[in-house]
This record gives structure tokens, C-alpha cells and sequence, in this order.
């Protein structure tokens, strides 16, 4: 693969998203060859699926949260020969793959954890209770919700109190294995300022791609469950 | 090329905006009430259509017959649980019944959208397709389903245009929503014209609904948009005229996609907003509006 | 007027506000909040009503009004750090200009034409939000540095206060000789034209106020929520709210609008426990009002007064 399109929602969360994929696309030796921002309210995609293809590059790279059914499903209908890979809130969904009739197949996002993943030895067990109490397996915001509430009220056991900057201190300090990996905080004087820390024996967030009506696995390799897999109208360029 | 590509997609999208809005009209041609539930109407035909198929397992034809069931269903409620009453309601002056009515419907609209949530969440649904695959047009891929959108859009508004003007129950309509005092005088009972027209704009919503579903996908939040949309398209065509509803939407369809193609995805409905705007200030019945 | 302070509605309405002067007193924070944005709110449904009430002009984009107002007061707070009054006032100001510009098109069109083009301007408006989002925050709402206080009784007695004043300006000048004038004019605008009275500069002065309260109660609700964002001052839901809270209350009663919304916000609270059901139930019970109700809260109680 040597070309890729961004395609994100126009909203304030992608702006430096967009900025990021700008950065660290080159990076890994993908060539922006489009950036297509679009409205949220989009319900037509036919148009921004065509500027894509003229483009004619090896990838998209969403950042779609919004919209979600319906671009899949139109990318499905149109036979867009181009896998969409990135983030996709709506994705991470488990009605996703009904919601879309399936056109979810081989759909590549970005996750925080998933069913069936252990990404710590916690992910599964909160994922099957989650599933017996509500009906279906929780999206990337049950798991993180999940653990923030662990994790803020740890920190206010160890600050002792509620106190804003008390607990602020306890927070920077904050070392919590959650649902999602192992959660610390860079310190105020750090260029990514209270930002989550990422990275191996951290949180190195996952891939999985709708396969067979489910969520897989398909990265990183420790805890990948398949290899990816496409349906017959994508076309892919070989690496 | 490009001109091709947006005369293709725009067609199907413009064709779908007018048969939403030829029901949304038609009522109000004949009894003066814009029914602000039609979004909620469109929504509940295509998640039922989606339903049938996904929870209860049913066809893709008999799926989409329930969708068009339920728009029936859903718009006689509409008329005899919230228009009719506020109609006959003696406690309402008659100058402040239209305003009684936008609110009546708007809230039965939301009560409907909050059900919607409530039983099938607020995800997007998309209703599979009749037809599947893609077409090649000149080299550019077009889906079956577009086609068949277009299709089916203009082969219901064409029998709605024969049942106006080639029955008789067709006529009495017409015959209503421009002097609805001399239908009266020539014997003809009024509400039960209303009752035809309410059947007729539940079908049309149905369709309007399922296709929709196939072609692009709805949720609960599609119902405020899909309604405001209809009531724009309506405006700028006239209030009321049936052919001034289909010209306006194309010109809206049409003015959207060439935006998304030329300008950017981004600013999608603004020309139209501006165009509706520009249309109030110049010709303040719509393109062709009777007032 | 004069025999207004005589009648029960004024020592009603006195000892209403006298009750709820002491409210800080004993009861928590929370009940506290809960009733400074429903009281914000009373302010937008009265500065609706005046608009439909007596105008007679159904406007469904209040909150282009209110958004207006809210998010001028918050982006010049944002951007240049001017005091919270300054930015506050400037925001009301921005939504009389508003309201000119909406009123522009009120006096050519009429009923649903009109209400069409309120509702454009409110779309437009939520789609600047979105495209503009570098000044405006988009989606995620704009963070605004400062607040008038963060002292939970002392915000509310700002708001009741804020909420009485405006309830007394808008309902003064609703029964005086002005208020008649656009009564007359919203129900026969030929007829109150051939009297001599001139209808478009009464229409647009209606604008104007309304546009003043709307645009000040929006800029004071986003300095006490400390954000604004689309779903609580832009949104066409919200606006939806504003309608519903003055057709409950009673149209045309200005008061009653005050009260519509407050019941509207405190039982949207008392809903909470049915999680997403409470919106239908609150739709709900206000169609049946609509149906079977249209005078609504106020207007019922009013007539019974009349009556007896």
C-alpha cells in the first residue's frame, strides 16, 4: 500500500485527528493523495465515495462517528473496491453488523477492547457481564467509562478527599489496570498535558474488522484472533 | 464525466425528495395542515422494514410491504388521534387551529422518534436492498438500487398523478384541495375525502420510507431533518402545488449533490438554505404557489 | 394595568416569587440548579409568546434568537476576555440585530411561510456552529473562561430575579395599548391597518424585545452553565421545548410561559428514572394538554376566573 485518502466527518474532534493522520501517514509510507471532510449530517455519501475513487488510492482512513451505517452501507452498495480502515465510532458497536445488513464485512476500525479480547485480564469478564445485563456486548465508551469510574474513584481514595487539586495530584499518579490496558497519565509539564499514555505494557489499543456478522481481533498479533479478511468487491494492492 | 456522475446520483436523490414531499403536499392541498410527523412516519416505515427482516426473518418483499403497512397505520393514527380532534375541537379558534396543528403533529412526531429509540436504539438502520449490485453507465458504477429508487419514485408519483386526475375519488381530491366548500355543496362528505387523502399519504410516506432505508439508511435522528427537509422543498415549490413539490425537488436535490461534487461534501445544504431564503424575500409564495 | 395589581393573578404571582426568593434557605444545590436553566428558560418562553401570543407570528426558530445572544456573549469572552457584563449586554444586542434580520421576512410573509424561514435560520445558524468550529468549538461545544459566580444560591437568585423583571416588562407591556395593537394586528392585520395603526413598526418592535430577552436569557444561561454548545441553545429540539413550554402554560398569557417551561424542566427531572422514555412521556402529556387543554396551565385557571 502507498496511497491513502482521509475521509472524516467535519467536527471539532477531528480536526486534530486529521492533523495527526496528515503527520503520521508519511511516516509509515502512505502518501495522503485526498483530505475529505465532510458534513455530519451527510446521508448521501455517492459523492464523497466517488471523489475518493478518483483519487484511486490503496486505502481510506476514516474518522467517522456521526455517520457510520450509512457510508458502509453505501460503500457496500456501490462496490467501493477500497478497504475503509480507522476510526469508526458506530463500528464498535455489536448491533452494528445487523444494523447494516451486514455490509459491515471487512470493515477495519480502531477499539479500545472488544468481545472475546483479553486485552487485560479484566476486558472479558466486564464485556460477558455487560452482555447479560443489557443485551449486547458494550462499545469502545462502556469500556472507557467503565474503567474511568474505577480509576477516579481510586484516585479520590488516595487523595484522601475531594478536593479538586488534591485528586488532580492523585489522578497524575494514577496506575489502574482497566478493561482497556494499563491507564497512566503524562504530568502537567509534559507536552501532552494529562494526556492517556500509550504504548507497549500500556494501552496500545487494538484493530478489529467485522468478519462473519462479528468483531475480530486482527491486531496486535498477541491477542489477534484472524487474519484479515475482505469481501470480494475490495481490491486489494498487494502489501 | 463529472457532469455524467452528478446527473446520475443527483436524479435518484431528487427523485426519493419528491416523493416524500408529494404526500407532505397533497394534505396540505386539501385540508390546510402541515403534518410535522411526516419525518417520524418516513422513520417508522423504514425501521419497521428493517425489522421485519432482521428480528422477525422475514422477505425482503414482504419486509418492505410491513414498512408501507406500518406508514399506513401511523398517518390514519396521525389524522384520527391528533388532526381530526383539533379540526372539531370547538374550545380552538378556528384562526389558531393551524398553529394547534404544527404543535400537535410536532409532538406526536417526537413521541413517535422517542418509541423508535426506545425499541430499536438510535443506531442508524438500513433496510437491504431489492435489488443488489452495480450497474457500469458510460464507466461510472452505479448501484441497482439507485436505479430502481428512480424507478419506483416516478412510477408511483405517474399513478398518483393518474388516480388524481383519471378516477373519480381521484377528482373529488382535487376537486377538495381547491374549493373544499363547494365539494360539500355537490354532496360529497368531506371527511371522508380526508380519510382517502390521509390513506394515499401514508402509502406514499411508506414508500417514501423504505426506499429511503435501502438507499441511504435512517435512525431516529433522521426524523427532525427528513421533516424539515420536506417542509423546505414544499415552501419553495408552493404550498400545496403538486407539481411546484417536484420541481422543487430536484432543484434541491440536485443543487445539494452538485455542491457535495464541486464545492465540498462539507457545506452540503447550505446553497439550498440560501436559495429557500432568496425565494422568501423574492417570490414569497414559492415557484409556484396559487396563495 | 392599574387593576392588574389589584387582581389575584399579581398577588399570586408576588407570593410565588416571595416562596421561591427563600428557596436557597433549605433546599440543596442541586433543586437549586435545576430551577436557575428552568428559570432561564421561562424567559425564552415568554419572549416566544409575546412573539406568537400577540404578534400572532409563529416562530419556530426561538433559538436562533437564543443562540445568537448565547454563543456572541461566549465567543467574545472566549476570544478577547472581555468582562462577563460587557459580553453579556453585547450578546443581547447581537440578537436584536438578529431579530431585525428575522423580522425582515416576518413582514412579507406569513403563517407557515413564515415559520419556514425561522426554521432556515435556525439550520443556517447550527450549520455556522459546525463549519466555524475553530471559533466556535463545533460539536464539543465552547468552553467560556469565565462565570458570573459559581455560588450555587446566589446564581439562582440572579436568574429568579432576572426571570421576574423580564416577567414584568414583557406582561406590561402585553396588556398595555401596544400589546393591544399587536394582538389586533396578529388576528386582523387589514382590519388593525385600517385603524390607523401602523403594524409594521409595531411587529418589529415586538421583534426587537423579544429578541433582547431572548438573546440576554441565552447569554446569562451559557456565563452559568460555563459552555455553550448546539444541543442546549442552537438545537431545533430546544427550540421545540420553548413552543411546548408556552402552548402548556397558556398562549397569550406570557406568565403562563414562565410556568410551562418550569414544569417542562422539573418534570424532565422527575422522568430521569424512565431513562429515554421520559421525552415521550413529556410529549405526551403535552399533546393531550394541546388536546384537550389548548387554553393550557394558565389559560384554564384564567377562565375559570372569568367565569365565576
Amino acid at each position: 500500500m502507498k496511497t491513502a485518502v482521509i475521509m472524516s466527518e467535519d467536527a471539532a474532534w477531528t480536526k486534530p485527528l486529521d492533523v495527526g493522520y496528515e503527520e503520521c501517514l508519511p511516516k509509515i509510507g502512505l502518501k495522503v493523495v485526498d483530505h475529505i471532510r465532510f458534513s455530519p449530517d451527510t446521508t448521501d455519501f455517492t459523492p464523497i465515495f466517488n471523489k475518493v475513487e478518483a483519487a484511486k488510492p490503496d486505502v481510506i482512513i476514516t474518522g467517522i462517528s456521526h455517520v457510520g451505517v450509512q457510508p458502509t452501507v453505501q460503500w457496500k452498495n456501490q462496490q467501493v473496491p477500497i478497504p475503509m480502515f480507522g476510526i469508526s465510532s458506530q463500528a464498535t458497536n455489536e448491533t452494528f453488523g445487523k444494523d447494516t445488513n451486514d455490509a459491515a464485512e471487512g470493515v477495519l476500525y480502531q477499539g479500545v477492547s472488544g468481545p472475546n479480547v483479553a486485552v487485560t485480564p479484566k476486558s472479558v469478564p466486564f464485556a460477558e457481564g455487560f452482555k447479560k445485563r443489557y443485551g449486547n456486548y458494550p462499545s469502545y465508551a462502556g469500556y472507557t467509562a467503565y474503567d474511568e469510574v474505577y480509576y477516579i474513584a481510586d484516585a479520590v481514595k488516595r487523595a484522601g478527599s475531594v478536593e479538586a487539586d488534591k485528586v488532580v495530584d492523585a489522578l497524575e499518579k494514577t496506575d489502574w489496570e482497566g478493561t482497556i490496558g494499563r491507564v497512566q497519565f503524562y504530568g502537567k509539564d509534559d507536552p501532552f498535558t494529562h494526556s492517556i499514555k500509550y504504548g507497549k505494557g500500556l494501552i496500545t489499543g487494538l484493530m478489529l474488522q467485522w468478519q462473519g456478522g462479528k468483531q475480530v481481533a486482527v491486531w496486535p498479533k498477541e491477542i489477534a484472533k484472524s487474519d484479515l479478511k475482505f469481501p470480494s468487491f475490495i481490491k486489494l494492492t498487494t502489501n | 464525466m463529472l457532469a455524467l456522475q452528478i446527473l446520475i446520483d443527483g436524479f435518484a436523490i431528487s427523485a426519493l425528495y419528491a416523493l416524500g414531499a408529494t404526500g407532505f403536499t397533497l394534505i396540505f392541498g386539501v385540508s390546510g395542515v402541515l403534518n410535522l410527523s411526516h419525518g417520524a412516519i418516513m422513520v417508522a416505515a423504514a425501521v419497521a422494514a428493517w425489522a421485519a427482516a432482521s428480528v422477525l426473518h422475514l422477505d425482503i418483499y414482504t419486509g418492505a410491504l410491513f414498512g408501507v403497512g406500518v406508514a399506513l397505520i401511523v398517518s390514519f393514527a396521525t389524522y384520527f388521534a391528533v388532526v381530526k380532534p383539533i379540526q372539531n375541537s370547538t374550545r380552538i379558534p378556528n384562526e389558531e387551529k393551524e398553529i394547534f396543528v404544527l404543535t400537535g403533529t410536532l409532538l406526536w412526531g417526537i413521541m413517535i422518534q422517542e418509541l423508535i429509540a426506545y425499541f430499536f436504539t438510535n443506531n442508524a438502520k438500513t433496510v437491504l436492498p431489492i435489488v443488489e449490485g452495480v450497474v457500469d453507465i458510460f464507466g461510472n458504477r452505479t448501484p441497482r438500487n439507485n436505479i430502481f429508487t428512480a424507478l419506483v419514485c416516478c412510477l408511483v408519483i405517474g399513478l398518483l398523478w393518474l388516480l388524481v386526475n383519471r378516477t373519480r375519488t381521484g377528482k373529488a381530491v382535487l376537486a377538495a384541495s381547491m374549493n373544499p366548500r363547494g365539494v360539500t355543496l355537490l354532496g360529497l362528505e368531506l371527511t371522508q375525502i380526508y380519510i382517502v387523502v390521509w390513506g394515499i399519504y401514508g402509502i406514499l410516506a411508506g414508500i417514501a420510507g423504505v426506499l429511503l432505508g435501502m438507499f441511504l439508511g435512517v435512525s431516529s435522528y433522521s426524523v427532525g431533518p427528513l421533516t424539515a427537509s420536506a417542509f423546505s422543498i414544499v415552501v419553495l415549490g408552493g404550498l400545496g402545488s403538486v407539481s411546484g413539490s417536484l420541481i422543487a425537488a430536484f432543484v434541491v436535490g440536485y443543487l445539494e449533490t452538485i455542491t457535495a461534487y464541486m464545492i465540498s461534501p462539507a457545506y452540503r445544504t447550505i446553497p439550498a438554505l440560501l436559495l429557500l431564503v432568496f425565494v422568501m424575500y423574492i417570490r414569497p409564495q414559492g415557484l409556484l404557489g396559487r396563495r | 394595568m392599574a387593576n392588574f395589581f389589584t387582581s389575584r393573578l399579581f398577588f399570586i404571582s408576588l407570593a410565588c416569587v416571595a416562596v421561591a426568593a427563600t428557596l436557597p434557605l433549605y433546599v440543596s444545590g442541586y433543586i437549586l440548579g435545576l430551577l436557575t436553566v428552568a428559570f432561564y428558560f421561562g424567559v425564552f418562553a415568554m419572549a416566544w409568546d409575546l412573539l406568537f401570543g400577540f404578534a400572532g407570528e409563529v416562530n419556530f426558530g426561538p433559538t436562533f434568537l437564543i443562540g445568537t445572544g448565547a454563543y456572541t456573549a461566549g465567543i467574545l469572552n472566549n476570544q478577547f476576555g472581555w468582562s462577563v457584563y460587557l459580553c453579556i449586554l453585547l450578546g443581547a444586542l447581537a440578537s436584536v440585530v438578529a431579530g431585525f434580520v428575522l423580522a425582515l421576512p416576518a413582514l412579507r410573509v406569513r403563517g407557515p411561510y413564515f415559520g419556514l424561514t425561522t426554521l432556515v435560520a435556525v439550520l443556517m445558524l447550527q450549520n455556522f456552529v459546525v463549519v466555524f468550529a475553530d471559533l466556535t468549538g463545533g460539536e464539543i461545544g465552547l468552553t467560556i473562561p469565565d462565570v458570573i459566580t459559581i455560588n450555587a444560591g446566589a446564581n439562582y437568585w440572579i436568574a429568579l430575579g432576572f426571570m421576574t423583571i423580564s416577567a414584568a416588562i414583557l406582561y406590561g407591556l402585553s396588556q398595555s395599548p401596544v400589546g393591544l395593537v399587536l394582538q389586533a394586528s396578529g388576528q386582523d392585520p387589514v382590519q388593525a391597518g385600517a385603524l390607523g395603526f401602523n403594524i409594521v413598526k409595531h411587529k418589529l418592535a415586538a421583534f426587537i424585545v423579544s429578541a433582547f430577552f431572548s438573546g440576554l436569557s441565552g447569554a446569562l444561561l451559557v456565563f452559568y452553565f460555563g459552555t455553550a454548545s448546539v444541543g442546549t441553545v442552537v438545537d431545533v429540539a430546544v427550540g421545540v421545548n420553548v413552543i411546548v413550554s408556552a402552548v402548556l402554560g397558556g398562549r397569550r398569557t406570557v406568565l403562563g410561559a414562565a410556568l410551562g417551561a418550569i414544569f417542562l424542566i422539573v418534570a424532565g427531572e422527575f422522568l430521569r428514572p424512565t431513562g429515554e422514555l421520559a421525552t415521550f412521556i413529556v410529549s405526551a402529556v403535552a399533546l393531550l394538554v394541546v388536546l384537550f387543554f389548548p387554553g393550557g396551565f394558565l389559560g384554564a385557571a384564567l377562565s375559570r376566573e372569568a367565569r365565576s
